[in-house]
Formats: structure tokens, sequence, C-alpha cells
């Protein structure tokens, strides 16, 4: 798990576009909340639940997006896997 | 006298394209010592990789038998042979096969990781495979900051840190010029001297004569066994 962490923060960092990109997008999303917050319907502009399930509901479709490709290359033999590399 | 590490027992592999029938290995017997080094040596498609491949657990034989560390391998599962190969054997590539993704110490370390070994243990095993190779001062760069001979290394050790009972090298010189090659060739020798078994695949006949023994094959069989008198060392 710590590497996994590693790996992800090392990956950030190896990409600094994409990382401010994703900050960026976040205090993005938290500055127009603000911005129309009067036309906010039964809604806050920091609504915790809002920011809560929208990344909750974007990191499981993720984590369903990277899971199917993984568990269709450990079933590839590592002798095809070998001689492709 | 020493246990039999690998023995194979009238082995054949045939491969099945469309209708046609490739014999790549045609009874093979073999029998390797613990602590033994052996090359096997051949012409390009004589069938040792092949061999190479079932004396790894990446393949299965088509018939016979191989019994490795006293255990029969045959016939195992894939997961079973997945764990047998963990365990058991370190691989050596011609072309390294390092994660580029990933730091030199973060390639040594993987293959533990999936074994489960403590955190601990792991960074003492692929610290002090590191070592041996002489690569510790490296751990942190990515294969790509590193020379072919340096990335061979790192992936001798990536082998070692397993502390396997045999080491199986498939042309580990032949993607890397002769200085490397020659370095890399002392370092499986210093390997050897300390008790290590190795079993390499080559077709240069040069770096075949640094093993105890070598095996000829030609078209699927062996067809020469010559015992070294006084291999290079």
């Amino acid at each position: 798990m710590m590497n996994d962490l590693r790996f992800a923060l090392r990956m950030l960092a190896k990409s600094p576009g994409f990382t401010a990109a994703a900050i960026g997008i976040l205090a993005l999303g938290i500055g127009t909340g603000r911005i129309v917050s009067s036309l906010l319907y039964q809604v806050g502009a920091l609504d915790p639940i809002a920011f809560t399930v929208a990344p909750l509901v974007l990191a499981a479709a993720t984590l369903f997006a990277c899971w199917l490709p993984a568990r269709r290359a450990t079933r590839i033999s590592p002798l095809t896997a070998l001689r492709t590399e | 006298m020493p246990e039999s590490l690998i023995k194979l027992d009238g082995v054949t592999k045939v491969f099945l394209t469309d209708e046609i029938e490739t014999h790549a290995l045609s009874g093979i017997n073999l029998d390797i010592k613990q602590g033994e080094y052996v090359s096997i040596a051949g012409p390009s498609g004589c069938g040792k990789s092949t061999l190479l491949s079932i004396l790894g657990l990446l393949d299965s034989p088509t018939d016979g038998s191989y019994v490795l560390n006293g255990r029969p391998v045959q016939g195992l599962s894939l997961p079973e042979r997945a764990r047998i190969r963990n365990r058991e054997i370190g691989f050596i590539f011609q072309s390294f096969n390092l994660i580029g993704d990933l730091t030199v110490y973060e390639n040594v370390e993987l293959p533990l990781t999936y074994r489960g070994m403590p955190a601990a243990e792991r960074k003492a095993a692929a610290t002090g495979a590191l070592e041996k190779v002489g690569m510790a001062h490296r751990a942190k760069h990515l294969p790509s900051q590193l020379s072919g001979g340096q990335q061979q290394r790192v992936a001798v050790a990536r082998a070692l840190a397993g502390k396997p009972a045999v080491l199986l090298a498939d042309e580990p010189t032949g993607n890397l010029d002769s200085k490397n090659g020659d370095s890399v060739m002392l370092l499986l020798r210093e390997l050897h001297k300390v008790g290590a078994t190795i079993v390499m695949v080559t077709h240069d006949a040069r770096f075949a004569r640094h093993a105890d023994r070598t095996i000829h094959i030609f078209d699927g069989r062996v067809v020469q066994e010559q015992v070294e008198s006084d291999p290079t060392r």
C-alpha cells in the first residue's frame, strides 16, 4: 500500500502539468461554487456531501477502469509477456 | 556428492501451429547438482531457450518428467508454478526486463513484495543483493539512467534477492558490449564460487567456457556434454 502511494506521488511529481491541472480544477470547483452560490438550490457552495461523494464516485470509476485491464494482464502467460516486452 | 537440484527425464516439447508440429525438444535427460555452473550451448533455434523456459517453469513440457529440488513440477497448476518460480528460481534475461517506472531498489524489491515478505526483511534482502553486485549506490536511479552493464547487474541483484535455489540466465551478455559482457560473466562466476547454482544459455563459446559443464543441444536433443577441465576462472 505504501509502495503504491509512493509510486502515485512520484508519478504526480513526474507530471507537474497533470498535478497542476488536478489542483487547479479542484480550486476552480470551489471558486465557481462560491460565485454561483446564489443560484444553487438546497445545496451550499461548500456542501460537504457533494464535495465528498463526487470524488468518491470518480475514484470508484477510475479504480474500475484500472482493474479491468489489470485483470486481463494477470491472465497473460508470463512467457507471452516476456516475448512481447 | 551434492544432491540433484534439477532432474529432467525424457522431456519433450511440441509446438502446434495450424496443423504443423514442431518438435522443439525431443527426449531431453538432464541432471544438475546443487552448486553446479552449467551452460547450455547450441545454434539459434536448437531449443535451448525452450529448455530454459521449461526449467524456469515458464512453460510446461509436452511429455516427460521434471523434478526441481526434490519435487515433481511438470503437472502443477499455473498459480503453484508461479509460487515456485517466485521462491526457487531467479531469472536473468538478455534484455534485462527491468520495469522502467520503478527505481533500481524497487525493481529488486518487487518479487519479494509478491512473496508477502515483511518490509524490514525486504529492505535487508534488496539492499544486500544490490551491494553484492556493486549497485547499492544507484538504488534510487531509474533503469534508463544506467548503462546496459549496470542494468544487467541490477537484474542479477533482482534474481539473487530472494535467495533462489537456481539462477537461470538466458544469453545474459547478448545485449552487452564485450567489456560489460565480461564484467557480468565475472559477477556470475563470483556468485558461483560462493555456492550459487547457475544454468546459463549462450551461443557464445567464449562465455560457455566459464561454466563447469557445457551441454550442447542440436535439433532439440543433447548431442554432447563437455566438462571443462579448466573453466575460465
